[in-house]
């Protein structure tokens, strides 16, 4: 089925959790931004916003509360970055959204790209599945080092190999066909750090 | 040699020595070239084994993470062995940087 069938949303599996079954909704608490691209490509505003989400969340952790602020300062500026990177200047709002649950902790970032950028988006996932990750870097990594390369799926694939977590995509297409919203979403599993 | 802005430092005043300190977050790998072009000489010019201390280098995004390994390959081009100095402190830098070590052999990794 092509992901792109127009006037229907799609869903990428990733790691079996279908985005629209995850319990997004039943979280226990959440901060919400709608970030204007206009503002948010002061670049330093992805790491001061990463910053401030990675401290939030740790501070309920007081064991390991550098590590998981670490962690989710650093995965949520990938995210965020990522969207800035492929957001034109028409469609001005980034959407993020942290929730947390229980031992989770769920980073959603939501942006309007163009259609060849989500497929590439798409394609990286679906690679992902396919390989092992160090190996999927590797190449990657060469690649990009041989052909020049600026804008790659680096991040994306440092986030799967590196961190305790699930990235998933959902793709919706526009009445302008150059264009889908995407939602990007990152499960931080958060009980590797207290077996 | 010194770049230094209100985020980082890149300190290269030593033979075969550089450190890089602060958050490192910048746009592209691209936007590295500047701050890495001292690792670059340095590695160029590097006369024995040469170390990049990282061990203050609180983040580093993964525009960042390519522009090192960039500097990496570089190494194994110029036959050039290089010690990457990590902190165990900083979570991070365990995870995603024992990685480069499969784009040179002569990459040696110790953290402190």
């Amino acid at each position: 089925m092509s992901l792109f069938e127009f006037g229907r949303q799609t869903s990428i599996v990733w790691s079996g959790i279908a985005l629209e079954k995850e319990p997004f909704f039943s979280h226990e608490s959440s901060l919400n931004f709608k970030l204007d691209i206009g503002n948010i490509q002061h670049w330093h505003k992805c790491s001061l916003i990463s910053n401030f989400i990675g401290q939030y969340f740790s501070e309920s952790y007081e064991e390991k509360k550098q590590e998981i602020n670490s962690m989710v300062s650093t995965i949520t500026n990938e995210l965020l970055e990522n969207a800035v990177k492929f957001s034109p200047s028409s469609y001005r709002f980034i959407g993020l959204s942290i929730q947390e649950k229980k031992e989770y902790i769920t980073v959603l970032v939501t942006n309007t790209s163009k259609k060849k950028h989500a497929e590439k988006l798409k394609h990286c996932l679906e690679l992902a599945k396919s390989m092992p990750l160090d190996e999927f870097f590797h190449k990657r990594i060469l690649f990009n080092a041989e052909n020049d390369i600026q804008n790659s799926e680096i991040g994306l694939i440092s986030l799967m190999k590196d961190f305790p977590v699930c990235l998933g995509a959902q793709f919706s297409l526009l009445p302008d066909p150059v264009f889908v919203d995407v939602s990007l979403m990152a499960i931080i599993n958060l009980e590797v750090f207290f077996d | 040699m010194i770049i230094k802005t209100d985020d980082y430092i890149v300190e290269a005043n030593e033979l075969n020595v550089c450190k890089l300190i602060g958050t490192m977050r910048l746009p592209s790998p691209l936007s590295y070239d500047h701050p890495f072009s001292p690792v670059r000489k340095g590695i160029e010019e590097a006369t024995d084994l040469y170390e990049i201390d990282v061990t203050q280098l609180e983040y580093l995004n993964s525009s960042g993470i390519t522009a090192l390994a960039r500097m990496i390959i570089l190494a194994r081009k110029e036959d050039k062995a290089i010690r990457l100095k990590i902190c165990n402190d900083i979570p991070w830098q365990k995870r995603s940087l024992m990685s480069l070590k499969s784009l040179w052999e002569k990459l040696f990794i110790v953290s402190i």
